[in-house]
């Protein structure tokens, strides 16, 4: 039954934590804002590929006996790196085929390429219950335990709120996958390139830059960031099986629509404000998740049907601007 | 359009070809002709060409995806779990106590109250959430539509858990004491209502509009076509039919748990993409596919079945967009007449 419990500390709770909470999905997000912003190709495989690096690291830490080097902070960049290659694969096997050759995406390779990233998505989560089978190391149900780089069970008291400081860890790492990602996008000409080819395609074939290259780039950048941020959320949530994508791939699109499409700093922003209404319903109702889940597409839908671009779908120009002093 | 020239169609003849495969079946089943088995077989492949013709309406005649259409399969499923285990639970459970099953009689009414609260439930609701989302296109349609799902699955499971006469989110459905043979003919009544509807739909004026909608719909707005209005009929329609495989779905449990698992969705969209997007077979014959493929890939390599059915989706979208029936079209052109 529902009960509203409206108490200081819970509203307290509810803040601090979304917080944190918020900017680990916003850096869990970052990976689909950059491959559907620029590519226009809505990603369903998303949160397969963000559960698939956190299943890796949780068999690996567990494999090599909590070993530092495959702790999430450390696997992170592991994880990025392979990203990199399954990147590259995934592009080849599920979009190549389909986007290869197209210079605008219209409404019908937007549906084709929706199509083929989801059964890529479904294979991916099949994976997991096959390798589980022949490894019998392999667990689809793998916890960690809470001795994430050396933290054990400690906590810091802020404002009355006790937070586990390897989630701390985790947001902050989130944070810092953000600022990466940002630096990527703006400042080098890849980044450049990539948001080129977004705008116009032909545009940027006939100064003599190949848009099919461009296309590959963006698939493994973007798979690269999603399976980075996966070990951070295995950080995060100490646990994860292949149905977690049930939980981060919905919220993930959520966040994107409500922070912009394409923007990464908005996508941050729009995954804290996602992050806060969350855990604030969940902590209000008295840990339903329905409802925080109910709650959270409701303000998707006006979101969609109210601001088409987002929330904060103009961070980032309005940040060049007042960077130039207009 | 005149009748006689509906009868004369191709695709009508199909459809009765169908109807009439599903009737013997169901004959010999229960005459005991063909071993018993068949009959559950038969009552699940024709849930799922239901379920399939379903999201036929409003994907591959109007060319919405909507990944949250196995929201009005749970509302189908959850009229039917209020009729039988909250309204009328204790009137069951006193009747088969004494006659063993509940009589044609009760059955009957059970049967058209559940189609009727879920026909109710799907129309308001497609109609509410389509006058919002309907204004999104292509992937943003998409996702808003999950969003629906999660929306009314919460509020149905607070509903239930309010309405329940134990507490708790899940009802157990009174045992009726029916047979599997009076399952079936209850999914063949909903079969012929969904096929027929599913073909008229596709071959009136207003599947033409549908068609122009999916090609280009700013073409179709300027042709005089009413998109806006037309769409939210396809949902409507799309998800009526939904509602209804809910209740033949819901009948055949014993537990009442709702239908919202984005499962179903899945389901749907695979077996649409697999036959083919734009004609009224293709949805059928991705059905007959999946649900074959389905089968025999669960009993014999269980664990690879999501690899193998992802990899079959993602080969036919890259390589076969039409589907089968546009694969057909292409190698078999005299078949085309058949294939509309």
């Amino acid at each position: 039954m529902l009960e509203l419990t409206i108490t200081g500390n819970a509203i307290a709770r509810g803040l601090i934590v979304g917080l944190v909470y918020g900017s680990l999905l916003g850096s869990v997000a970052i990976g689909l804002t950059i491959i559907w912003g620029v590519m226009k190709v809505v990603n369903l495989a998303h949160g397969h590929l963000v559960v698939f690096a956190g299943m890796l690291t949780a068999f690996l830490y567990l494999t090599y006996e909590g070993s530092l080097w495959f702790s999430p902070p450390m696997a992170f960049l592991w994880m990025g790196l392979l990203g990199a290659a399954f990147g590259a694969f995934f592009y080849f096997v599920t979009l190549h085929p389909i986007i290869g050759h197209v210079d605008t995406m219209t409404l019908k390779y937007e549906m084709s390429s929706l199509m083929a990233t989801f059964g890529f998505g479904i294979a991916l989560y099949g994976i997991h219950y096959v390798i589980s089978d022949f490894v019998h190391t392999y667990s689809t149900t793998p916890s960690i335990g809470y001795s994430i780089g050396g933290f054990g069970h400690t906590y810091i008291n802020f404002l009355g709120v006790t937070l586990e400081k390897s989630k701390l860890l985790m947001s902050a790492l989130g944070f810092v996958l953000v600022i990466l990602a940002y630096g990527v996008m703006n400042w080098t000409s890849m980044g450049l390139k990539i948001r080129a080819v977004a705008q116009d395609a032909r545009a940027l074939s006939i100064v003599g830059i190949n848009p099919v290259r461009v296309k590959v780039m963006t698939a493994i950048v973007a798979t690269a960031f999603a399976m980075a941020s996966g070990a951070l959320f295995l950080g995060y949530s100490n646990s994860i099986s292949p149905d977690s994508e049930s939980i981060i791939a919905p919220l993930c699109f959520v966040i994107v629509v409500l922070g912009g499409l394409g923007s990464v700093l908005g996508t941050y922003l729009g995954g804290i404000l996602l992050g806060i209404i969350y855990m604030l319903t969940l902590e209000l109702t008295g840990n339903t998740q329905q409802i925080a889940f109910a709650v959270a597409f409701a303000a998707l839908i006006i979101a969609l049907v109210l601001k088409p671009n987002g929330v904060f779908g103009d961070i980032e120009h309005k940040l060049h601007a007042w960077r130039k002093g207009e | 359009m005149k009748l006689t020239s509906v009868i004369k169609r191709p695709g009508f003849l199909m459809s009765t070809l169908i109807v009439i495969f599903f009737l013997l079946l169901g004959y010999l089943g229960s005459s005991n002709l063909i071993p018993r088995v068949y009959i559950a077989n038969g009552s699940d492949l024709m849930f799922y060409i239901g379920i399939a013709l379903a999201m036929a309406v409003i994907m591959s005649y109007t060319g919405y995806v909507s990944f949250g259409h196995s929201v009005f399969v749970g509302l189908g499923s959850f009229s039917t779990a209020y009729i039988l285990a909250i309204a009328n639970r204790s009137r069951i459970l006193s009747y088969v106590s004494m006659h063993g099953r509940i009589s044609n009689e009760m059955l009957a009414v059970f049967f058209s109250e559940s189609i009727l609260l879920a026909v109710v439930l799907s129309v308001l609701i497609a109609w509410i959430v389509g006058y919002a989302v309907l204004r999104l296109r292509g992937a943003f349609f998409a996702i808003a539509t999950i969003g629906l799902d999660y929306v009314v699955m919460f509020l149905i499971i607070y509903i239930t858990s309010m309405l329940s006469p134990f507490g708790g989110k899940e009802l157990t459905n009174p045992n009726m004491g029916l047979s599997d043979t009076t399952f079936y003919w209850m999914h063949f009544i909903l079969f012929i209502i969904t096929i027929y509807l599913a073909y008229f739909i596709r071959i009136s004026k207003f599947g033409y509009g549908l068609a122009a909608i999916r090609e280009n719909e700013d073409a179709a707005e300027v042709m005089g076509v009413d998109t806006f209005r037309y769409k939210i009929y396809a949902f409507i329609l799309a998800g009526l039919i939904g509602s209804l495989w809910g209740v033949a779905s819901e009948f055949r449990k014993s537990y009442a748990a709702h239908d919202f698992s984005l499962l179903f969705s899945i389901k749907m969209i695979i077996m649409v993409a697999v036959g083919g997007i734009g004609s009224f077979i293709g949805p059928i014959i991705g059905a007959v596919i999946y649900y074959i493929l389905d089968w025999s890939l669960l009993t014999t390599v269980g664990e690879l079945t999501y690899v193998i059915l992802g990899a079959t989706v993602v080969v036919i979208i890259a390589f076969f967009p039409e589907g089968v029936v546009g694969l057909l079209k292409k190698k078999l052109p005299r078949l085309r007449r058949w294939l509309e």
